[in-house]
């Protein structure tokens, strides 16, 4: 096929000529705006007349506007800057049959005031001109110098004194001196928002685009700032300063942002009172100063404009106002609303013509003007609504509302720029309805039509559908001051900087970057991941890259990059090979691609063209590029629920972290990390279950660049797997976009190398996070749990290092009974370990089983235990009776990390005392044992007792006085010993075990050696520990008792000798207790074999 | 005993009972065995012991079923003894101990099918020009496509795959290298991928091809396919492929493989060459964005030893 590489088929100055986004710039040129008109149609109608347009559209208004005997009406066309309002108001003037009727247009042109007044001058008749003659002269005056002029203007107004009727808060603006600020040389000099309005109020240079002059939040914050410029100011003024400055500290954070002056008027509320107010009061004055300034009085243009009528009466003439845009007339606009609201029908004296006002306005004048004075929106009787609210900033264009429609709005100008401006007129002339086409004449129009689409034979050339619908939804006001989804943006946005530059196209320059508008935001033309690659991979040229980039980003589906065949053509992401051929582009698809039914292939699948469309097929034009059959995939169900939009919207925030900027939106990109990594199969990993629950949480995994990381954070580069990875995670996500084979499989393999360079991060980082001991090798939690649970198993009694592991294991995993072990009868460091470890075992024991278990799948039982590690800390600990080393340093105590951090340090104190505590404890054992068999001398425990009793009874029996304490002490011990069961009757089996314990000890050789150390802590074990203890220190009472009673004694045998009784009974008696205590004591005092 | 019989016998259970029986000196009576691998554990409610039902120790019977179905251990009605003369080191080389016991399994072998059903998947990917299906199929379908291409009649009349081993034939085919549980779905489905597997395999092919030599693609193949005879060349492949009428390809490599190629040139552990003008190339699978289309020479980089 033969395509029409660099030929353009218009010219730049035909295309300029049609282009004039001023629906009313050169108002001669009605054939170019009626070759371009589409019907305005879709708009909302209220208003107190509503009800007399029988049709909305822009023929039923027409009919109803021009009725013969309608004499008022006051028509508001409401929608957003460049939405059609213009268009729809010279249509109408177009359209309007002016007999009878004195038809004023008045156009937006350069939208200053000044040149609004002079051209409502201008478009009278001569023979009314005269009364308006002094309106709209230019001022000799420069910007500043009016600017000054307005500020000090303003200043005055602010005084309580100046206006007959009191003004809005005039007491509070005298309160504060506030015209004594306003006029202050330095806020004169520095303040810049008067000089900010009057250059609206010139038209800002031909770029107003009906913005409001108004003051606002960030003016007053702005003159709060210039507190240090103002010398000597009143007290008054100084302190009002400060509470302004006190209130810009929450005001400069928006503005920052970039918030909108309204939206911040809106978020801030009641917390800058001062501010509004001062708003409030400056704009309810700007009008005065403004009309101070061009010379003019309130009450002139009333005055004027009602003359103008009274003559019009006098003919018979009805006067139609066609006013283009309100905004054109801020200073004057109250006085003139006052004009078009005043029927004439209401009027006594009858003075007056009827009136018919068509007003332009955009929803923000409507909001903040004209719903101010209810009376005003009371009082029109036709209100146009062009669009409706599609989000808290602006209302969309219903007639551009379908794609269908874009593309139809396109096309119009495309065949228009293709006429010469004699072409257009001859047509025009001819009354003829369709516009000629250029096309039907072409060569290139089948190539052309087929590669690029065409509607109604008008070929789209060299635009397509997709590229035209697609940008459309891409355009964006970079101010963010106004939507740019109107006719004026696509035509500014899309249009002219294609159309204005054939000669891009000629050079084999196109598309250029001058279709890069900055309406067309910078997200919008960057590509994915993929396509990136895929041009840098397959394209030397940097600048056919360039264009490559541009034309897949606009004119293709990003989401499809793939090849695609229908019949004879073969398309790549959407985009006709032809489009490739006409633009010298190299062909970025595979020429192999073929149809489903063969294997392995390139696009096999097919796909119908998306831009998620609501455009019925019998809406569509033929333009479509040739749909390959529907795929036989499987339908797959999305992860997750992103819209298109939303998903286009992820992307481009991928795309911008790709070109180097802020990832934006981190937290919902860390979300998707985090579900991947929690997805991962960690036993399979080597990383226990309990280690990603502690080292792994959603708000610690954090992207490289997105926020500032410490050492609880899992830090993930942003290198180009990541980047890549979740761009393709994204897409996969939302269903795979709309992808085959191709684009499909590099997604999921982009995602299973995010998935295993993740596998071997989270292995780091865990790795990274475990503490390392003193010789560098990692700690084992593990085995550290496994040791401290083992030791205070054996300790307490409720294993012994000597029976099998697999029973020590059961039990240190086990919840805790009570101590046999009498700890507290044991050598110092046994309890204390015991206490040391007390508070938070059980801790530490869950944290263990948490560790060790190997659930099956994502079962929540605890499944198998992982053995290894902690067979080889227990066997190891069995060995040595050492516990392992602990970490070097400290562990952080974090909500995850705590038990970490309490194992470590019972691992310590652990580690610390139970070093040679069997030995410690074997040592104790056996000397208490000798010291019993020492104070037993060869008897029996029972029989010992008893012989101490004997000698306390005849003692006490004899001698009532005899160390009381010592005696009673023996009682209570000897209590002891028969709670503890010593006592029995014919010897208890307590006494038994005892004595065969004592027999054990006495047997033992001096250094006995166990087979090793465990074999030792299990004989301590089982070494009646307490009532060793207890025996030991009641016989240790029994014998102070029995010395007590012999010190007694013998004191008391010396004090009788030097007694004065010479009874020779008393002598006797004496003398027989002497003898019986003595046999007693002796009895006691030596063994039974002497 | 098999892997896919004795289903609670996953890969890192297996590797604790390695670790257990060496931890004591290679063996260990069997009832210890089961209660270190299914502990008895008591817990304490208001002072006192609660009794809970004695736990089932068939995972742990299982796991040593698996064990000893990989040649690992054996197992007798009282003991169970270590058959390795050295136990891995650590989990990762216990993957490679695991796949080399796979690879010399036999047709005969019940676990001849872990690598059998792998390469079934490769082979489908080649027929159907992609991964997307492997997570798109129910266990049933998958089970069933298994069935239906790799029971030939000298198999015997039970089935030798069915739905329920899905999900255990992914657990050990992930375990040793050769995909991943797709995170996109919902359902856990197998992604075969073989990276981690080939990095591995490179370790092996340069003790015999030699670090830093440019080898002709045909020699590191034939190399490659004794390694992973799923893949390109491989006696597996090579059979299934013929069974599942897919027709041979010699100079053009499997989609699976290409993927892990050109990733590990990527990552500097290979080097693929392929000059515009050589001849006696070998295709790898179209990928739409990866610059590597062809490989004349491959060279295994001397750095994947170390990293």
């Amino acid at each position: 096929m033969t395509y029409p590489v660099r030929f353009a088929c218009w010219t730049a100055e035909e295309a300029r000529t049609v282009l004039a986004t001023e629906a009313l710039e050169g108002q001669g040129n009605e054939a170019q705006f009626m070759a371009t008109h589409l019907p305005i149609t879709g708009f909302e109608v209220t208003g107190t007349h509503a009800s007399e347009v029988e049709v909305n559209s822009e023929d039923g208004l027409l009919a109803t506007l021009t009725r013969p005997n309608l004499r008022h009406a006051f028509c508001v066309v409401e929608g957003e800057a460049g939405s059609g309002k213009s268009h729809l108001i010279r249509w109408l003037y177009v359209k309007w049959l002016k007999e009878g009727d004195l038809v004023l247009l008045v156009q937006r042109a350069d939208g200053s005031l000044e040149g609004t007044l002079r051209q409502l001058r201008n478009s009278l008749p001569s023979t009314y001109r005269d009364l308006f003659q002094g309106l709209g002269q230019r001022q000799e005056a420069t910007l500043v110098g009016r600017s000054r002029f307005f500020q000090a203007s303003l200043a005055q107004t602010l005084r309580p004194d100046f206006f007959e009727v009191p003004q809005v808060h005039s007491e509070w603006c005298g309160e504060w001196h506030l015209d004594e600020l306003i006029n202050h040389t330095a806020v004169l000099e520095r303040w810049r928002a008067p000089l900010r309005i009057l250059k609206l109020l010139s038209g800002a240079e031909g770029d107003r685009n009906s913005a409001l002059a108004d003051f606002n939040v960030y003016d007053v914050a702005e003159l709060a700032s210039l507190e240090t410029y103002i010398d000597n100011p009143s007290t008054k003024v100084l302190r009002f300063l400060r509470l302004l400055k006190k209130e810009a500290q929450d005001i400069y954070p928006l503005q920052k942002s970039k918030v909108s002056p309204s939206e911040a008027w809106q978020n801030l509320g009641d917390a800058i009172p001062q501010t509004k107010r001062l708003v409030e009061v400056l704009n309810a004055r700007m009008n005065t100063a403004v009309q101070n300034v061009l010379g003019i009085s309130a009450h002139e243009l009333r005055e004027l404009f009602f003359k103008l009528r009274a003559d019009l009466k006098k003919e018979g003439r009805r006067l139609v106002l066609l006013l283009e845009d309100i905004t054109n007339f801020q200073g004057i606009d109250n006085q003139l609303i006052d004009v078009l609201v005043t029927q004439s029908t209401t009027r006594a004296e009858d003075d007056l013509c009827d009136l018919i006002s068509v007003v332009g306005i955009t929803p923000a004048y409507y909001q903040q003007h004209l719903v101010a004075y209810a009376n005003y929106v009371e009082r029109i009787t036709y209100h146009i609504v062009l669009g409706s609210q599609v989000d808290q900033h602006f209302q969309d264009v219903a007639f551009l509302r379908s794609e269908s429609a874009q593309v139809a709005f396109a096309t119009r100008y495309l065949a228009a720029a293709r006429l010469s401006s004699s072409e257009l007129d001859s047509w025009y002339a001819s009354q003829a309805s369709i516009v000629p086409n250029r096309c039907i004449a072409c060569n290139f129009r089948e190539s052309c039509h087929e590669a690029f689409g065409e509607l109604e034979g008008v070929g789209l050339y060299p635009f397509t559908r997709r590229s035209i619908t697609q940008m459309f939804s891409f355009l964006e006001d970079p101010a963010g001051t106004n939507t740019q989804k109107t006719p004026r943006g696509l035509i500014q946005g899309i249009l002219s900087p294609t159309l204005l530059h054939p000669h891009a196209i000629e050079a084999g320059q196109y598309p250029s970057a001058q279709i890069e508008v900055s309406s067309l935001p910078e997200p919008t033309r960057r590509v994915t991941g993929l396509v990136e690659s895929l041009l840098r991979n397959r394209v030397e040229n940097a600048s056919v890259r360039d264009r490559l980039r541009r034309l897949l980003a606009l004119w293709g589906d990003r989401q499809q990059i793939e090849t695609t065949r229908q019949g004879d053509e073969f398309y790549f992401a959407g985009i006709a090979q032809g489009v490739f051929e006409t633009f010298g582009l190299d062909w970025l698809g595979d020429g192999s691609a073929v149809p489903v039914e063969e294997p392995r292939i390139m696009g096999d699948e097919t796909r119908v063209e998306s831009i998620s469309s609501p455009v019925s097929s019998a809406g569509r034009s033929s333009d479509t590029p040739k749909s390959p059959a529907a795929a036989s995939r499987t339908p797959k169900s999305p992860a997750t629920h992103l819209t298109p939009s939303q998903l286009q919207k992820r992307l481009n925030q991928i795309s911008a972290w790709r070109d180097g900027k802020k990832l934006e939106d981190p937290a919902f990109w860390q979300k998707q990390l985090a579900e991947m990594v929690f997805k991962l199969s960690w036993t399979q990993l080597g990383v226990p279950l309990a280690l990603r629950n502690r080292f792994f949480t959603e708000n610690t995994i954090l992207i490289e660049g997105t926020g500032k990381a410490d050492t609880r954070h899992f830090v993930l580069p942003a290198q180009e797997w990541l980047i890549d990875g979740l761009e393709s995670l994204a897409i996969l996500k939302a269903g795979g976009g709309e992808g085959g084979n191709a684009i499909q499989e590099v997604h999921r393999r982009q995602v299973a190398r995010l998935h295993r360079k993740l596998c071997g991060a989270v292995v780091q980082h865990t790795q990274k996070k475990t503490p390392l001991l003193a010789d560098g090798k990692p700690w084992s939690i593990v085995g550290a749990a496994t040791q401290i649970l083992a030791v205070r198993s054996w300790l307490r009694g409720s294993s012994s290092p000597t029976e099998n592991t697999a029973a020590n294991w059961s039990d240190l995993l086990s919840d805790e009974l009570d101590a046999t072990s009498n700890p507290e009868q044991r050598v110092d460091s046994w309890a204390d370990l015991l206490v040391k470890t007390k508070g938070s075992h059980e801790k530490v024991r869950e944290l263990l089983r948490q560790m060790v278990q190997l659930p099956q799948g994502t079962s929540s039982e605890f499944g198998v235990a992982a053995a290894g590690e902690a067979a080889g800390a227990l066997l190891t600990l069995r060995l040595t009776m050492q516990l392992s080393p602990v970490p070097t340093e400290s562990i952080p105590t974090t909500d995850q990390t705590a038990d970490l951090a309490r194992t470590a340090q019972y691992a310590a104190e652990a580690l610390q005392r139970f070093s040679g505590i069997a030995e410690r404890e074997y040592t104790r054992l056996c000397e208490r044992a000798r010291e019993v068999e020492a104070d037993l001398r060869h008897f029996s425990i029972h029989d010992h007792i008893a012989r101490i009793d004997r000698v306390v009874e005849t003692v006490t029996s004899q001698l009532s006085q005899v160390a009381p304490l010592a005696i009673d002490n023996w009682g209570k011990a000897r209590r002891k010993l028969e709670d503890r069961g010593l006592l029995g009757p014919g010897g208890s089996p307590e006494a038994e075990e005892l004595e065969r314990f004592l027999d054990i000890v006495r047997d033992l050789p001096e250094e006995f050696k166990f087979s090793s150390e465990a074999e030792r802590l299990a004989w301590d074990l089982t070494a009646p520990a307490n009532a060793l203890a207890v025996l030991t220190e009641s016989l240790r009472v029994g014998e102070d008792a029995i010395s007590a009673i012999h010190e007694f004694a013998t004191e008391f045998i010396a004090k009788q000798n030097n007694s004065s009784s010479n009874s020779l009974s008393d002598i006797h008696d004496v003398g027989e207790t002497i003898v019986t205590v003595c046999s007693n004591i002796r009895g006691v005092l030596e063994s039974p074999n002497g | 005993m098999s892997l896919l019989s004795d289903t609670q016998g996953s890969p890192e259970r297996v590797w604790s009972l390695l670790g257990l029986l060496t931890s004591h000196g290679g063996e260990l009576e069997r009832d210890q065995v089961l209660e270190w691998l299914v502990p008895t554990i008591r817990r304490v409610s208001g002072g006192s012991a609660t009794l809970t039902a004695l736990p089932n120790r068939s995972a742990a019977q299982q796991t040593i079923g698996a064990a000893v179905s990989l040649g690992l251990v054996e197992s007798s009605s009282n003991l169970v003894r270590l058959l390795l003369a050295e136990v891995p080191a650590n989990l990762d080389t216990f993957r490679d101990l695991v796949y080399s016991k796979l690879l010399q399994t036999t047709a005969n072998d019940p676990d001849y099918l872990i690598l059998e059903v792998f390469c079934w998947y490769v082979v489908r990917c080649e027929s159907l020009g992609g991964t997307e299906w492997a997570s798109e199929l129910t266990r049933d379908a998958i089970a069933d496509g298994v069935v239906k291409d790799l029971q030939t009649t000298d198999r015997g009349a039970d089935r030798i795959f069915n739905a329920t081993k899905v999900p255990f034939w992914r657990n050990w085919a992930t375990f040793v290298g050769l995909g991943i549980e797709f995170p996109i779905s919902s359902t856990p489905s197998f992604h075969p991928y073989v990276y981690s597997r080939l990095a591995t395999e490179l370790k092996s092919l340069a003790d015999t091809l030699g670090y830093d030599k440019e080898l002709e693609a045909t020699s590191f193949l034939d190399a490659l396919a004794l390694r992973m005879p799923y893949l390109d060349r491989g006696a597996m492949f090579r059979a299934l492929s013929a069974a599942m009428k897919l027709p041979v390809r010699q100079s053009q490599i499997s989609l699976i493989l290409s993927t892990a190629i050109r990733e590990l040139h990527d990552e500097g552990k290979l080097t693929v060459n392929a000059p515009g003008d050589a001849t006696g190339t070998v295709q790898l699978a179209p990928d739409l964005v990866h610059k590597l289309k062809y490989i004349k020479t491959v060279t295994i980089n001397r750095i994947s030893s170390q990293s």
